[in-house]
C-alpha cells in the first residue's frame, strides 16, 4: 500500500510540475486610416469567461494604426476553449471610431496563439 | 474552462460514498460487530456459556462463518459436541475452501465419537428401567450429512474408550480456546480500515493536486514584445 501511495504522490507531483504554462494571445489589429483613437476598449473571451480590458486612455496620445498593431493577453492555464476578441476605439470624447472582431476555436494551451481583428466598416 | 476542481470534488464524493454508503446499508452489521468481540472477549476469559449466546446473536446479524467456528469452540469447550459438530459442518459448508479444514474434519470425527460413546452409555441405563433404548446411530444421522467424516474409524474407538474420552476431550478444547481463533474476525474489519486510509490518502493527495494546481507558481509564458503591451486576463 505503502508504495501505491507513493505512486500516487509522485503522479499528482509530476503533474503539477509538468503541467502547462499560460496561455498567450497575441491580437494583431488590422491597419486603418483612422487616426484619432486614443482608447481600444477590448474584450477577451476564453472559454466562457469574458474579460474588458482598456488600452491607452481618453486624455491619452493617439493610438498609431496605420500599419497595423498588436498587444498581448497572457492567459492563465486553466482556460481553455474557443476565444473571442471584440474591439473598439474611442477617440478623446469617447466617440466610437472603430469596431472589430477575431476569434479563434480553439486555444492552444501553453502556447502562443494569434488572432487576426479584421476592423468592421463604419463606426 | 474551470472543469479540473470538479473532478477533485466528484472523487471526494466517490471516496464519502464508498466510506459512507456501506454503513447505511447494514445498520446491523455494527451490533453484530459488537456482539462479535464480546464473544470473543467472553470466550478468551472461557466463560463460553456466555460467549455462545453473544456469537448466535452475532451470527443472525453478520452471517460470518468465522463465527460459527468460534461459537463451535466454545461449544466443544462446555461440552455440547453434537452442537459443536453442527457448527464446525455448517462453517465447513459455508467455506468449503477453509484453510483449516483438514483440522476441523478431524475435530469433528473426534467429537462424533464421544456423541456416540455418550448415548451409547445413556442408552444402557435406561435400559436398566425399561425405557426404551436411543438409537446411536440415529443421532447421529441428525448431525447433516457429515457421515464420511465420521465413518473414518474415530468414532468406534472413542465410543470403546467409554466415559474417559469426554473428560480428555475437555481439557484439550479448553486448551484451544486459548490460541487464537484459525479464521479471525478482525480480517474484515482490517479490510474496512484499509479502505479508509485508501480513500483518506486520495482525498488528501487530491485536495493537494487541486491546490497546488492553482497556487503553484507557474513558468511565465514566452510573452512576445507588442506595441501595445501585455496585459494579464
Amino acid at each position: 500500500m505503502r508504495n501505491k501511495l507513493v505512486g500516487l504522490l509522485l503522479f499528482a507531483g509530476w503533474g503539477i510540475g509538468c503541467g502547462s504554462a499560460d496561455s498567450v494571445l497575441r491580437v494583431n489589429l488590422d491597419p486603418s486610416p483612422v487616426n484619432s483613437v486614443t482608447t481600444l476598449a477590448t474584450q477577451t473571451t476564453v472559454g466562457g469567461e469574458h474579460r474588458p480590458e482598456d488600452i491607452g486612455s481618453q486624455d491619452g496620445p493617439p493610438i498609431d494604426l496605420s500599419n497595423g498593431t498588436s498587444y498581448t493577453i497572457q492567459i492563465p492555464h486553466q482556460y481553455s476553449g474557443a476565444a473571442q476578441i471584440v474591439v473598439t476605439g474611442l477617440d478623446a470624447n469617447n466617440t466610437v471610431l472603430l469596431n472589430g472582431t477575431g476569434s479563434l476555436d480553439e486555444l492552444n494551451v501553453g502556447q502562443l496563439n494569434d488572432v487576426e481583428v479584421a476592423w468592421l466598416p463604419g463606426p | 474552462m474551470r472543469a479540473r476542481p470538479s473532478t477533485f470534488a466528484g472523487m471526494a464524493v466517490v471516496w464519502l460514498a464508498l466510506v459512507c454508503l456501506p454503513a447505511h446499508a447494514a445498520p446491523g452489521s455494527a451490533a453484530g460487530r459488537k456482539h462479535a468481540a464480546k464473544a470473543n472477549h467472553l470466550a478468551a476469559q472461557n466463560k463460553c456459556k456466555s460467549a455462545v449466546v453473544e456469537f448466535t446473536k452475532a451470527y443472525k446479524l453478520l452471517k460470518d462463518p468465522a463465527l460459527l467456528f468460534n461459537r463451535a469452540e466454545c461449544y466443544r469447550k462446555i461440552g455440547k459436541d453434537s452442537q459443536a459438530v453442527k457448527d464446525y459442518a455448517q462453517f465447513l459448508t459455508e467455506m468449503p475452501k477453509a484453510p483449516n479444514r483438514s483440522t476441523i474434519e478431524a475435530r469433528i470425527a473426534s467429537l462424533r465419537g464421544n456423541v456416540s460413546a455418550t448415548q451409547t452409555t445413556a442408552a444402557k441405563s435406561p435400559a436398566k428401567s425399561g425405557e426404551p433404548p436411543k438409537s446411536a446411530t440415529s443421532d447421529a444421522a441428525s448431525l447433516g450429512d457429515e457421515g464420511t467424516v465420521a465413518n473414518n474409524g474415530q468414532g468406534v474407538g472413542s465410543a470403546a474408550i467409554g466415559t474417559a474420552a469426554p473428560v480428555a476431550n475437555e481439557s484439550q478444547a479448553a486448551a484451544n480456546l486459548t490460541t487464537p481463533p484459525l479464521v479471525p474476525e478482525p480480517n474484515r474489519a482490517g479490510r474496512s480500515h484499509a479502505w479508509v486510509w485508501i480513500g483518506t490518502a486520495v482525498v488528501v493527495v487530491g485536495a493537494g493536486a487541486f491546490a497546488a494546481y492553482h497556487y503553484w507558481p507557474r513558468p511565465k509564458a514566452d510573452v512576445p514584445q507588442t506595441p501595445l503591451g501585455n496585459y494579464a486576463f
